[in-house]
């Protein structure tokens, strides 16, 4: 991967172009209109197939919580669709299941995003269905007991699965004590503890229309959306938001979690806190997430680990950057008696990626698919609204789509190996789910992650027995 | 059933949630062509956004293996991206922002690349020459079972759902080939050599046992030359023979019990059904949306909703299987919940479907989900040439335009009459997975009271 060819180099500056005209001509025209309640909305038109898209983002995340009632924002978020002040959990499911229409949610550490795709012939009713949902939930007492248990049934169930452990040790670990350290989900305590009124003001505090963005795309036009849409939004009162005081992970030590479970493969996490969304790192950080491992069979982890060495049938690298701060993880499931050896592999790419520049060659293949993918990924409604709804969170601003290229384009194999410096050697951390008798020596020790000397016996967590499990709840 | 070189497609219980008139139209617009040595193109073109999505399928997948050597189908599609050029096709394919795949069930083996549509040439000068002109090395080749050996791991042995699963199926097909793993069994994929490797492919990596897929922004009088001068070129054999296996009806109730650490149990039951080769296919669709599609559906509304047996229900049944499969029920539980309790619950919804006829707003409803759910797949280029290339394997790619008209002809006598036939006791086989029992409470039965269960 490090070697190509020199003569591919000027082909690929000719496709650059290309590549730019094409994603201006497949992207739908956006149309913006703000409401007198202050509402954003956003209408794209794709007229291919005969449905409509409505996706709302509401800044009521995880993040906005007290840690005391871990889970609440995810809970309202799944509950709202519990009963509302003129229908019941059934009279609700029956309209969506008889339309054939599809409806969700989903709760990030920032955001609520709540989904409906619908046939154009129920347009109107699924609108009706939906703007009820988002305005007049009551949370009747009964549902909502329901579906905690069913929240806690999940909770119980990812106990089984240990990227999941991973996961939710890795961000307890980076993120410390600021309300990113959370799990979106609670854990079984805490969800069990929530109560109705919990919700209620959880919901009045947040899902108002000055704090919400709507993206309606599909087969549909601005007409239609100000004539149909529009009315059944705009008695939706604004009301003022809660100023959240958000605390920025303190920077220590490198955190180290061990997690014991009797299982075939170590699952491994090593990664460290980096720049929020909005910060000016984030583009040549993403550029070098796509050359460690976001990159497929073609980037540096998967060629080394997997392709070279055999080690993995699974490595990535994830970078998600959140409102206030960001995590970076590198993922990957070995067996347990290679989990040193992928580990130090692992390590030498961050290395590399902090003492040396990237070649030319890497850079902008990278670059190209960062932007030559837009097409691809957006192509469908659903996934376009949520780029959408979300370059409108972070005020990434209105022409974000054509200002997109230019800012990747814009990265330098000098602008990465900064960042690789500035993030890649402190605030890190390296969680092992495993069999730990298995796994030789858990030696994670090196410049990339400092804090932890040779075999540093560091805090080791031990995983409850993974017998039968207490029962839940209730 | 199938496994994937990237993700998992993981076993079955992605919902294929179905749809309406105007959706099942697009379909219409398919055609298909035939390059000199045979190989047959099917094109369905879509031009809303610059993109194409261009595909290989092979009839060849796991149903080809023999004993000993379960896996080889897999192993060769990982095979197919070592060869030459391979690094360079992946590397161009990513900078061009374009995906690649390939997937392995027991049916077919397909190759994908989805890709801007000026670029369609980087796939079908790669796949035309990997469709016969593969090199393997032998340091590729022990490098990649390496490989295949951590995916297996990772998919099904530290994965207690997916390990149920692989049981049941070992359980419920004794002839037919579906009875091994598309990942093949461990032993087997130890086994593997280089030479099973050349010896699988050659036979059944051939024009005459292919067919290409190509759905998106192009036109057929630009594409057909192009792949005639590619693909039309590569000398077409003979198609192998593939023998229908057919299990003889089962005998009774079977039972398969999985004891593993979990912090849930899981319950599947599977009834032996035919495929889209039977009507009684199409009533099966219906009985699928009926008994798990949304928050309204019975499995939901009944064993967690109101009796709070179950934390999670699907259903699963495959209509294109190219040889008669399973049709699933799939629940997780608390394990201090009774698996006796969760299979008569089942038992008692597949029952009631085999004697009191569907409602008429429940049969509509049923019907709408799936029109509307066959719609909405049709957003994305991928998965509109995966189901072609389904079809086309199953029976015929055509076959695809008869699903809205079947699906609503479908009659709530149709339901009793197939719920009646398939879902009794004899034909079905039971996977339970729990934990072991508790230390110091190992006189209370953790497991399942064979007996009790009706």
């Amino acid at each position: 991967m490090n070697m190509k060819k020199t003569g591919m180099v000027f082909a690929l500056a000719v496709m650059a172009s290309l590549l730019t005209a094409s994603f201006c001509r497949a992207m739908p025209k956006i149309t913006r209109l703000q409401l007198p309640n202050h509402l954003k909305l956003l209408v794209f038109e794709d007229h291919s197939i005969p449905a409509v898209t409505l996706k709302m983002l509401v800044a009521a995340g995880s993040s906005l919580e007290t840690s005391s009632l871990e889970g609440l924002a995810n809970l309202t978020a799944n509950s709202l669709s519990l009963g509302t002040r003129s229908l019941s959990f059934d009279q609700i499911n029956n309209k969506l299941d008889f339309m054939g229409a599809t409806y969700g949610v989903e709760c990030t550490k920032d955001f609520v995003t709540i989904d409906m795709q619908v046939l154009k012939k129920d347009l109107a009713a699924g609108v009706s269905l939906f703007t009820e949902i988002v305005e007049h939930p009551v949370f009747p007492e009964d549902d909502l007991s329901l579906q905690k248990d069913e929240i806690i049934g999940e909770l119980q169930e990812d106990e089984d699965n240990p990227l999941k452990i991973a996961d939710r040790a890795f961000n307890k670990a980076l993120f410390r004590d600021s309300p990113y350290a959370g799990s979106v989900q609670g854990d079984q305590k805490s969800v069990q503890a929530i109560t109705r009124v919990n919700l209620l003001k959880f919901y009045e505090s947040y899902y108002r229309p000055n704090n919400a963005v709507l993206v309606i795309g599909g087969d549909i036009t601005p007409g239609e959306v100000k004539a149909k849409i529009i009315p059944k939004l705009i008695g939706w009162n604004p009301g003022r938001i809660p100023k959240s005081a958000f605390k920025t992970p303190v920077a220590k030590d490198t955190a180290k979690v061990l997690i014991d479970k009797p299982i075939s493969q170590a699952t491994i996490i090593i990664g460290c806190s980096v720049m929020a969304r909005s910060g000016a790192d984030y583009y040549p950080f993403l550029v070098l997430n796509q050359i460690l491992g976001a990159g497929d069979l073609s980037s540096r982890l998967m060629t080394d680990i997997r392709t070279k060495s055999g080690l993995a049938y699974r490595v990535q690298s994830r970078l998600a950057a959140y409102k206030h701060a960001g995590s970076f993880q590198v993922v990957l499931q070995t067996r347990n008696g290679s989990a040193e050896q992928a580990m130090a592999q692992v390590q030498q790419e961050l290395e590399s990626l902090m003492h040396k520049p990237v070649s030319e060659e890497e850079l902008k293949a990278a670059k190209q698919f960062l932007t030559g993918n837009f097409p691809l990924r957006y192509s469908m409604p659903g996934n376009f609204a949520k780029f959408l709804a979300e370059a409108e969170f972070y005020g990434l601003g209105p022409d974000y789509m054509q200002k997109y290229p230019a800012l990747i384009d814009a990265v330098t194999a000098g602008d990465i190996q900064r960042v690789a410096m500035k993030y890649l050697a402190t605030r890190c951390a390296v969680v092992i789910v495993g069999n730990i008798g298995k796994i030789k020596r858990a030696d994670f020790s090196g410049p990339a992650l400092p804090a932890l000397e040779k075999p540093a016996p560091g805090p080791v967590e031990k995983a409850p027995a993974a017998g039968p499990p207490k029962p839940a709840g209730k | 059933m199938k496994a994937t070189r990237g993700f998992v497609l993981s076993m079955m219980f992605f919902l294929f949630l179905p749809v309406v008139a105007s959706g099942a139209m697009m379909f219409e617009n398919g055609s298909e062509a035939r390059l000199s040595n045979g190989l047959k193109v099917i094109m369905l073109q879509n031009h809303k956004a610059p993109i194409v999505c261009f595909q290989v399928w092979y009839r060849a997948g796991a149903a080809n293996e023999t004993t000993g050597k379960t896996g080889l189908a897999h192993m060769v599609e990982h095979m197919m991206f070592k060869g030459v050029g391979a690094e360079k096709f992946l590397e161009t394919v990513h900078e061009l922002g374009g995906k690649e795949n390939g997937a392995t069930s027991h049916d077919y083996t397909y190759f994908y690349e989805t890709l801007p549509s000026n670029r369609v040439g980087v796939a079908i000068q790669f796949e035309a020459d990997r469709m016969r002109h593969l090199k393997i090395g032998e340091s590729d080749f022990r490098t990649e079972k390496m490989v295949i050996r951590e995916e297996r791991r990772m998919r099904i042995d530290d994965n207690p759902g997916a390990f149920l699963m692989e049981q049941l199926n070992a359980a419920a097909f004794q002839s037919e080939p579906y009875h091994w793993p598309v990942m093949g069994w461990t032993d087997d994929m130890r086994r593997l050599t280089i030479g099973d490797v050349k010896a699988f492919y050659s036979r059944y990596y051939d024009p005459a046992n292919a067919f290409i897929v190509v759905t998106g922004d192009f036109s057929k009088e630009e594409l057909l030359p192009r792949l005639e001068e590619t693909f039309g070129k590569i000398p077409g054999g003979e198609a192998p023979q593939r023998i229908l296996i057919e299990d003889p009806p089962q005998q009774g109730e079977r039972k398969v019990i999985v004891i593993r650490p979990v912090r849930v149990g899981r319950l599947v039951v599977a009834w032996h059904v035919p495929n889209l080769k039977s009507t009684d296919g199409y009533t099966l669709e219906v009985i699928k949306a009926i008994l798990s599609c949304g928050k309204s559906s019975r499995l939901y509304d009944d064993l967690v909703r109101r009796n709070a047996v179950a934390l999670e229900t699907s259903a699963h049944y495959d209509l294109t299987s190219r040889d008669p499969g399973l049709f699933y029920i799939s629940v997780s539980f608390l394990p201090e919940k009774d698996p006796a309790e969760v299979e008569k619950a089942i038992s008692d919804e597949m029952d009631s479907l085999g004697k009191t006829p569907v409602g008429n707003w429940e049969l509509q409803k049923a019907k709408n989900q799936l029109e509307a759910s066959f719609v909405f797949d049709q957003e994305s280029i991928l998965s509109l040439a995966s189901k072609l290339g389904e079809y086309e394997t199953a029976f015929d790619w055509a076959s695809i335009g008869a699903y809205i008209p079947s699906v609503r002809s479908v009659t709530a006598p149709d339901i009793e009459r197939v719920a009646a036939k398939y879902f009794t006791e004899q034909n079905r086989t039971v996977g339970i997975l729990i934990p072991p029992p508790e230390p110091g409470k190992a006189d209370e039965p953790a497991a399942p009271n064979p007996g009790a269960s009706n």
